[in-house]
């Protein structure tokens, strides 16, 4: 087995006297898709989030390519920069257009050269199938082309890690279709992707891996056909249940 | 001069037109540069107030955030609550008192441009506020440092919001330098005010004052009400070519207008 590209080592997260994760180990292998599932509440979007420090765990460790991310030092942003995260209401910035909001963050925080990104968003915009849309306002697009757009976003950083959080829930049933497919070639591709999702069906086709939580604990991990077809827990089963 | 409220009013028109002209030209100076002074100077004020507060903070970033969050605080409070006939008075004759004579005109323009920070700095606090959380994380979220987060994706937004609510002060402003008066800087009130000790027909002079303000403010809000529509435009929606549909969307939306 490879080594764990990130890792969260006996990590609990504390919103004041409630208790969201309760001391998780958890790592992620380079080049797999995880999906993270679970019902609301359940402590699985704020696992990601710890992912690139959009929450701070209050106790335990980030380990990033081996080594452990101090949270006091600059090595957030740098971090963040590998680690990019697609959300469920998009948050593209309206005050830019399509293209703007793809070339913005590698510019200003890798420093690379505009012309450079430029093309390297236009390249990951065609790939999203949103190449017509490149000097569009975002507030004209429709749920899953922002979607797309911001997926582009993420993949102008060009980050080692891709984390989804509840890419589809915020989106008209009939739009979710065109996001997935454009998650699934990106999985076909080797991204190494940490998915939290409903979606049960890409879960199953796409993951590598299933992971179950509930109540701040992951209670079952493994391959699809494990979670899928012979889950163990009785909490995995009864959640399972509301997706039959 | 003749006898009758309109002889009178033309009469003090076609003879005094220079004492209303440099008047409105006063007012209007001051109440644009003032409100230009406010607009600049709120920027740090209100960055002061929104300095992040993170588990990893240390010690003295701390303090000094404190600090800077605790004068801003107090100078809007203070700029709020008490009347802008008092500050005029309060910081020509306090700077007079440690630091000599200074003009009447140079002190209203500093007490019009004080007051209008503190109202500005307030409406800023407002709009960042209501920029959604998830425009700061997407920016975090790409690595931006606090400040990057802010200068590029909160402030240009909160800003844009804010430019009706930064028109509206400058209307307000036209209104209130007549409140400059106590300190005697010749605004249109206070100069149209030596016209009425000569003819003793105060009633016709402040007509025309008050015609001549409504003039002011009315022209200002048809001006800003096309200069927002065309901000709109500029934001508007390039339709691309293509197949797929798109919904029209109220870009005029979250600014509260129209």
């Amino acid at each position: 087995m490879a080594q764990d590209i990130i890792k969260l080592e006996n990590v609990t997260k504390s919103f004041g006297k409630l208790r969201v994760i309760h001391d998780i180990t958890v790592g992620f292998q380079p080049g797999q898709v995880t999906c993270i599932i679970g019902p609301s509440g359940s402590g699985k979007s704020t696992l990601l989030r710890m992912l690139n420090l959009l929450e701070y765990p209050t106790n335990g460790q980030l380990i990033y390519q081996g080594k452990p991310i101090n949270i006091r030092g600059a090595n957030t942003q740098s971090l963040r920069a590998e680690v990019s995260m697609v959300f469920q209401s998009f948050n593209l910035f309206p005050h830019m257009d399509v293209l703007q909001n793809c070339v913005m963050g590698p510019t200003t925080v890798l420093k690379r050269p505009r012309a450079e990104v430029t093309n390297l968003a236009r390249e990951y915009l065609k790939k999203v199938g949103m190449m017509d849309f490149v000097h569009a306002s975002p507030l004209s697009l429709s749920g899953g082309q922002k979607q797309r757009v911001a997926i582009a976003r993420a993949l102008t950083m060009k980050p080692n890690i891709l984390l989804f959080d509840e890419p589809t829930s915020a989106l008209d049933p009939e739009l979710v279709g065109e996001v997935l497919s454009v998650m699934k070639a990106l999985a076909n591709e080797g991204m190494t992707m940490i998915v939290v999702t409903h979606e049960m069906a890409f879960a199953k086709e796409v993951a590598d891996r299933v992971i179950f939580i509930d109540q701040g604990q992951i209670i079952e991990d493994g391959t699809p056909e494990q979670i899928f077809d012979q889950p163990q827990h009785k909490r995995t089963i009864e959640f399972l249940k509301r997706f039959r | 001069m003749p006898q009758g409220f309109f002889e009178g009013v033309w009469y003090l028109i076609t003879k005094h037109w220079f004492v209303f002209a440099t008047g409105v030209f006063t007012t209007l100076f001051i109440a644009i540069s003032g409100t230009l002074i406010g607009i600049i100077l709120s920027l740090p004020l209100v960055a002061l107030r929104v300095l992040p507060k993170q588990p990893m903070d240390t010690k003295v970033y701390r303090f000094f955030r404190n600090i800077g969050n605790g004068f801003s605080k107090v100078y809007i409070q203070v700029f709020r609550g008490t009347p802008m006939i008092v500050q005029a008075t309060v910081i020509y004759y306090g700077v007079i008192y440690f630091a000599g004579y200074w003009p009447a005109f140079i002190a209203g323009i500093t007490v019009v441009g004080l007051n209008t920070t503190a109202y500005i700095a307030e409406i800023l606090r407002g709009s960042i506020q209501a920029i959604e959380k998830g425009q700061s994380e997407a920016g975090l979220s790409l690595g931006m440092t606090y400040t990057q987060m802010m200068l590029r994706i909160v402030f240009p937004q909160a800003i844009k919001n804010s430019l009706p609510a930064f028109g509206n002060e400058i209307i307000v402003n036209i209104k209130d330098t007549a409140v400059l008066s106590v300190i005697a800087v010749s605004d249109l009130f206070y100069s149209s005010r030596f016209l009425t000790t000569t003819y003793y027909r105060q009633f016709e002079v402040y007509f025309i004052v008050s015609i001549l303000y409504l003039i002011m403010t009315l022209s200002f809000s048809a001006l800003l009400k096309w200069i927002e529509r065309k901000l709109h435009v500029v934001n508007r929606v390039s339709f691309p070519t293509s197949q797929t549909t798109l919904e029209v969307v109220d870009v005029s939306d979250g600014t509260g207008h129209h």
